[in-house]
């Protein structure tokens, strides 16, 4: 499961006050309304327990606050309404971490250390890698003009040439970057893949586009990102084409469509349908009509 | 909508069969995406398209918007109006920024993009009729803005957005 649908649930879950992925250091990220007051006790508690930490929980006045490893770089943090139990909040916590552990995360910035956990329990803490291991850049690039840069919801993001170094926190840019924005502009890095898109990432981070639009514009800028625009995204040839899937229950469906409605898995045609079974295009569309906008899905994609 | 409106809605506005509507648009898609040769010229001929439909969808009301005398936000009202009399659809959500210069107007139901799953065009404004459609009721008003589909749920988005930002 994509990272952003596991934050959604978490985000609409009544019972979740807010969360956040934690480094081994406790400093939040992806964070989504954690108050204040509780930064503190995550770090103290990931200071003493993070090298032997599983599953555990610690008191807040604003609710229960439950800490669960994910793997050696993450923690996940979920702080719970006053009323849930304890049972259902370890529960619940548990649940997506088994998600997220199937789940791609995003590197932590550099600096910050990683727990190796071995089978036979022994701890061995690796240190944080040092600024000086990653190769200097030479010639740093220009500041382009941020009145020459033109990012829209709809421009795809990409790692610029000094992406790497502005997720290193001791680096000069990594801290002109966080005063700039705080912990928001970690957040946009994060979850830049070359996929998603400006609107894309605001939505997942729950944060306003514009704002969203504002910091990328200055990445952009510094050359920590690049932007491909829809006037950049090539065609090819596309087409939206029609592609019906059946997710409803073959033994409702009549006897003489079943083998019809049995190719209907979203990645073919009607004429390729027909095709495969050797009937006319018409014969096939008779036998997935009745159950059009009842059980059968017709997906519209591009080629 | 009022009982006036809807009685309207119900009784005098000609309809026409949602299934032609959508496959008829998407036909349109496709040959715009044949003619183009980025996707931003897609957003913009559909946009296009959408002023020319607007102008003619405005025919019959054109009197009435041009004595709407309202400020910039309250004719949110008439463009939500406009919607509904054109689509059947009312808007889940209409917000309006603290300077008043920024509207944006959301449909969770979107009935253009209904079905609709493109995974490989993250900056396809594929409803980006209601766009041109805005800009001509804007433009027959006098209001100069620009307006842009923000959010699309073709796209993977969780609803349409349209935005209108006022340049003047």
């Amino acid at each position: 499961m994509e990272l952003e649908r596991v934050m959604t649930k978490l985000r609409y879950d009544a019972s979740v006050s807010g969360y956040a992925l934690v480094t081994n250091d406790g400093t939040p990220f992806l964070s989504f309304s954690l108050p204040e007051e509780t930064i503190p006790i995550i770090k103290g508690t990931l200071e003493i327990h993070s090298s032997s930490l599983k599953l555990m929980n610690t008191v807040s006045s604003a609710g229960t606050i439950i800490l669960a490893r994910i793997d050696s770089n993450w923690v996940l943090v979920v702080l719970f309404i006053v009323d849930e139990t304890l049972g259902s909040a370890l529960q619940k916590t548990q649940n997506v971490v088994r998600i997220l552990e199937n789940t791609t995360l995003p590197p932590p910035p550099e600096g910050i250390k990683t727990e190796k956990i071995s089978e036979t329990g022994f701890v061995q803490v690796i240190p944080p890698q040092k600024v000086d291991e990653i190769e200097p850049v030479e010639s740093k690039p220009d500041i382009i003009p941020l009145d020459e840069i033109d990012v829209r919801h709809g421009c795809i993001v990409f790692q610029g040439e000094l992406f790497s170094p502005s997720m290193s926190t001791d680096s000069e840019i990594y801290l002109e970057l966080k005063g700039e924005f705080a912990n928001v502009a970690m957040d946009v890095l994060m979850m830049v893949d070359g996929k998603r898109s400006v609107y894309k990432i605001s939505q997942t981070l729950d944060r306003q586009v514009e704002r969203i639009i504002e910091i990328i514009t200055w990445c952009v800028s510094r050359s920590i990102l690049l932007v491909e625009c829809p006037e950049e995204q090539a065609l090819g040839s596309k087409e939206i084409i029609e592609l019906p899937l059946f997710d409803g229950d073959l033994k409702k469906a009549r006897k003489e469509h079943r083998h019809v409605l049995e190719q209907c898995d979203g990645t073919k045609t009607i004429q390729e349908i027909a095709k495969i079974l050797g009937i006319e295009y018409f014969a096939t569309l008779q036998s997935i009509a009745p159950y059009k906008g009842k059980l059968i899905k017709m997906i519209k994609k591009t080629q | 909508m009022g009982l006036k409106g809807t009685l309207a809605w119900k009784l005098k506005t000609d309809k026409v069969a949602k299934t032609l509507y959508q496959a008829t648009y998407r036909e349109l898609q496709n040959m715009l995406m044949s003619s183009s040769e980025n996707v931003d010229a897609i957003n913009q001929k559909m946009k296009e398209i959408g002023f020319r439909v607007g102008e003619t969808l405005l025919m019959d009301y054109a009197d009435r918007i041009r004595e709407h005398a309202v400020s910039f936000a309250e004719f949110s009202k008439t463009l939500q109006l406009a919607y509904k009399v054109n689509s059947g659809q009312e808007f889940t959500d209409i917000q309006v920024s603290g300077d008043e210069r920024t509207i944006k107007f959301t449909d969770d139901k979107c009935i253009i993009c209904d079905g609709v799953h493109i995974t490989d065009m993250p900056g396809l404004q594929y409803c980006n009729i209601i766009s041109g459609v805005f800009d001509a009721v804007l433009s027959l008003r006098g209001f100069k803005a620009h307006s842009f589909q923000e959010s699309c749920r073709a796209v993977g988005d969780a609803t349409c957005t349209w935005t209108l930002q006022r340049t003047e």
